[in-house]
């Protein structure tokens, strides 16, 4: 246990459960604690996305912590139906809620007692507090109990799969929803904000941004034949496709971030076989483009040394993408926690890595300054270590504040790994080349 | 957008200009479920004590008060940087159960003999006014050890407003202040106080201070350091910008070493002038002072005047709205953006109190949406409502204005150009034509039949 957590490398578990729930189509998230909660993850994803994201609080008063935060709580409902008219409320607990002992499911019961008969949007709900958990474990918590809670067994859906996301960029959901189609198969991939957090330019004001599962497609879960599951480095009991698996014996695929030639061949080779059919030609094109690629490039990042840094689930697959292109990645570090790169421990490839759990970014710098690195790859929030340490760092992952287009970064599937592959290359290349006394023109 | 009725009781938080004649309500908590723009207790401690630059900012509780709050300011240091880590006692689920003093203990012993901070603050969040952790006598403790200020800062998030927070980090402050000798202070001498030193804010200040014969004691809050915090006591006079946040050490100093205070605000040529002016009659027994301050306002202003005009001809007739966190700034900005030939169409804030909304009443021209805690639905409505051309405010705010099709301006506490003084006054009109002349509105469709 560390004695203080210093640049903390990780976030608090309702920013991940707001993550979700702007996945849902027409849904507003309501966090239950203070005012601030709301305001600081609000402005912390605008930072990232660029886009208008309203979360309601339930606005904690004195009064209330010591009161309990039913009123608060039903009160805030009642307004966000007022203002937003939503088809879902998706409510998470903040620390304050959880340890005054505060019981959503009670209280949500009082609401819809007093509610009657009167037109109310589906709520759901989810316990985040702060001091359980990451960002990463609220956003599959959160994902898992949406599923938990809503998703019913009918008549399956044949070609119908699940596709349960992980913390990606809505332009990877976008080409991960592509690549399913591909396969003819009917596809629901949730949480799907890869409109609600990308939007385009309105003509007319929108309270609640276009996209988003439906919820009454989520519902449909249960009827699918098999899940994907991207909660790769989490805990059985928050993965969703584990849940829909105990409940109606769903076969769940739990996938790693396809990143790399390996992990994208996993990805894809499970398509194959949940679709019956060849991995389409387009796909395979791009593989060879990418083989194509690690070989022209192979001799500039042979033996290069990375620091990989962020999400458990990022900085496992983009691990083993670099192991696979010649570059040695000195130390892996995670805010998740512990055991949750374990993943990364039992591989032969890595037996030489410092792996770090549960660190924050004042860790990994420290890691830094005492070996060396040539590159770094993570949130921009390590831009002081690769300042400080002058080598590139790669954004990647969540949050991107110092830059634009994060919400277009696509990195996975084999023509999203190759953007990131040509990244890395062009980084240590121009690393080089700027350190050189003679300024080639050429490579 | 249909025009969605306003939430009841949010009604009396918004008048127009001349159409409404009643109060309009204000310093209230926060209505459940309006989606505020206001964070809480914590937030108002946090933003003033950040630029503190040479001490040791400790958020006790679990991690992600801390971590929303890392380097979230653009407030420079001319030394340490202290300031811009983020430091948090992380506390997990056990710690909750079982109280977090322990950890507290621990994170300060380690932070104190890592980095010898001149002084160390230990924030109290949400959890800790639940779980009732005895912070004071933990700091007391630190303190005697190690012979520095550990100062708690009592912004619990759900006791109060944003606005609670700052009066607890006034609380803090004035604990320090006091606590240094004063020997060589001269008479002509000021604290200023509000100025955070956003992108170099308060060097751009200090030095118009400097170069008219005053000198500057403290800057409290701005590229801040605790021995000149400590020595406070011994300035003649204290500046008092961002009024919301700063006033009630302003008073607290008044009441226990006599300091007189003055409000002032550093936005836009007329108040800037008139701030430095009213301080150069502060002190009218050194009369060079006043006149030191006339050739300075005349060089600063003459010497921009025409590249200030070449914006003015751009933005003449523009229509802006205003959010803003404390009431003071709206002030300045509607004289602002008055004198660069601009209209103010909406204005409002996080945490006025009535007496500034009486303030604003009277600046705004008539048919002036003036507002107090909006949300985004009442925001969005009123900017489309009264067409607007640019929107003014934070980062919270920024999408929702581009997703208008209008022009933004980040006059928040992220800025990284300097917007006050005469310099900034300058970058201010910069900035603004940057948004609104920019050629990609043709793409976009400005709402409700807007003039563009």
């Amino acid at each position: 246990m560390k004695d203080v957590t210093k640049n903390a490398c990780h976030l608090c578990a309702p920013l991940g459960a707001s993550l979700v729930y702007k996945g849902i189509q027409n849904c507003v998230s309501v966090l239950h604690g203070s005012q601030g909660c709301a305001t600081y993850i609000r402005r912390y994803l605008i930072g990232h996305f660029r886009e208008p994201i309203d979360i309601a609080s339930s606005s904690f008063t004195e009064h209330t912590a010591v009161f309990g935060g039913q009123e608060n709580m039903i009160q805030s409902i009642i307004n966000v139906i007022n203002t937003y008219s939503p088809d879902v409320i998706g409510v998470a607990t903040t620390c304050l809620s959880e340890t005054i002992g505060d019981d959503i499911s009670m209280i949500l019961k009082e609401f819809h007692k007093r509610r009657g008969e009167s037109k109310t949007p589906v709520i759901l709900y989810t316990s985040t507090p702060s001091y359980r958990g990451t960002h990463v474990t609220g956003f599959f918590k959160t994902l898992h109990d949406v599923i938990n809670q809503t998703a019913i067994q009918t008549e399956p859906v044949d070609r119908m799969i699940n596709i349960f996301s992980g913390l990606f960029s809505p332009a990877e959901i976008r080409s991960l929803k592509e690549i399913a189609a591909s396969f003819s198969l009917k596809t629901i991939l949730f949480p799907d904000y890869s409109d609600t957090l990308d939007g385009g330019n309105w003509n007319q004001y929108h309270p609640i941004p276009p996209g988003g599962t439906p919820i009454q497609i989520i519902n449909n879960c249960g009827n699918a034949q098999a899940s994907i599951d991207f909660s790769f480095c989490q805990k059985d009991e928050i993965s969703a496709g584990q849940s829909l698996f105990g409940k109606f014996g769903i076969p769940s695929y739990r996938t790693a971030y396809p990143i790399g030639i390996e992990l994208c061949d996993t990805f894809y080779d499970t398509l194959a076989t949940l679709s019956g059919m060849e991995i389409p030609k387009q796909f395979m094109r791009e593989r060879e483009r990418l083989i194509d690629g690690y070989v022209d490039a192979h001799k500039y990042l042979y033996g290069k040394r990375a620091v990989v840094f962020g999400d458990e689930n990022l900085v496992f697959s983009v691990s083993i993408f670099l192991a696979e292109i010649g570059i040695d990645v000195v130390c892996a570090a995670t805010g998740g926690p512990k055991d949750s790169l374990i993943g990364l421990k039992t591989k032969e490839a890595f037996a030489r890595t410092d792996i770090l759990e549960d660190c924050d970014y004042e860790d990994v710098e420290e890691w830094v300054i005492h070996n060396r690195a040539d590159i770094l790859v993570g949130s921009s929030r390590g831009n002081k270590i690769a300042r400080n340490a002058e080598i590139p760092l790669i954004r990647c992952g969540f949050p991107i504040h110092d830059r634009v287009g994060a919400a277009r970064q696509n990195f996975i599937g084999y023509k999203g790994t190759h953007n990131l592959f040509d990244q890395i290359t062009n980084a240590l290349i121009e690393q080089r080349q700027n350190s050189m006394s003679i300024n080639y023109g050429t490579m | 957008m249909e025009n969605r009725a306003l939430l009841k009781e949010r009604e009396n938080h918004i008048l127009i200009k001349e159409s409404d004649q009643t109060q309009i309500s204000c310093e209230k908590p926060t209505l459940a479920g309006a989606v505020s723009q206001r964070a809480c207790v914590f937030c108002g401690s946090r933003v003033v004590l950040y630029p503190i630059a040479d001490a040791v900012h400790l958020v006790h509780g679990p991690v992600g008060c801390a971590a929303y709050t890392w380097d979230i300011r653009g407030s420079l240091s001319s030394g340490p940087e202290l300031h811009r880590l983020s430091f948090s006692t992380d506390l997990s689920e056990q710690e909750v159960i079982h109280g977090g003093e322990k950890k507290l203990t621990a994170a300060l012993n380690k932070l104190i003999t890592t980095y010898r901070p001149k002084a160390a603050f230990v924030y109290s969040t949400c959890i800790i006014g639940i779980i009732g952790d005895d912070v004071d006598a933990i700091c007391k403790k630190i303190s005697n050890v190690y012979g520095i200020p550990v100062i708690p800062v009592d912004s619990v998030g759900f006791q109060g407003t944003k606005k609670d927070g700052y009066a607890a980090a006034c609380n803090a402050l004035f604990k320090i202040i006091g606590t240094e000798p004063v020997t060589n202070i001269p008479v002509c001498s000021i604290n200023i106080l509000g100025e955070f030193n956003l992108a170099g804010e308060a060097w751009i200040i200090k030095e118009y201070y400097q170069k008219i014969g005053i000198t500057i004691v403290s800057t409290l809050t701005g590229d801040g350091r605790i021995d000149e915090i400590s020595r406070a006591h011994g300035a003649s006079l204290n500046i008092v910008q961002c009024s919301g946040s700063m006033m009630q050490l302003a008073k607290l100093m008044k009441e226990k070493y006599g300091t007189p205070f003055l409000r002032v605000s550093y936005f836009g040529i007329e108040d800037v002038a008139l701030s430095l002016y009213n301080v150069a009659d502060f002190f009218s027994d050194y009369p060079e002072i006043k006149e030191n301050a006339k050739k300075l306002v005349y060089e600063e202003i003459t010497s921009r005047s025409k590249e200030l005009d070449l914006y003015k001809k751009k933005l003449a007739g523009k229509k802006a709205a205003i959010y803003v966190g404390e009431a003071f700034k709206a002030f300045s900005l509607i004289k602002s953006l008055r004198s660069l030939g601009m209209k103010v169409v909406l204005a409002g804030s996080q945490t006025g109190n009535t007496e500034d909304y009486e303030t604003l009443r009277e600046l705004c021209d008539p048919g002036t949406i003036i507002i107090d805690d909006a949300n985004p639905a009442e925001l969005s409505r009123f900017i489309i409502e009264k067409e607007a051309d640019l929107f003014i405010g934070g980062v919270k705010e920024r999408p929702m204005a581009m997703k208008l099709g209008i022009g933004f301006c980040d006059h928040n506490h992220e800025r990284q150009i300097p917007l006050a003084g005469f310099e900034g006054n300058l970058n201010f009109a910069k900035e603004i034509a940057s948004s609104l002349c920019s050629p990609v509105w043709r793409f976009t469709k400005k709402q409700s039949g807007g003039t563009k």
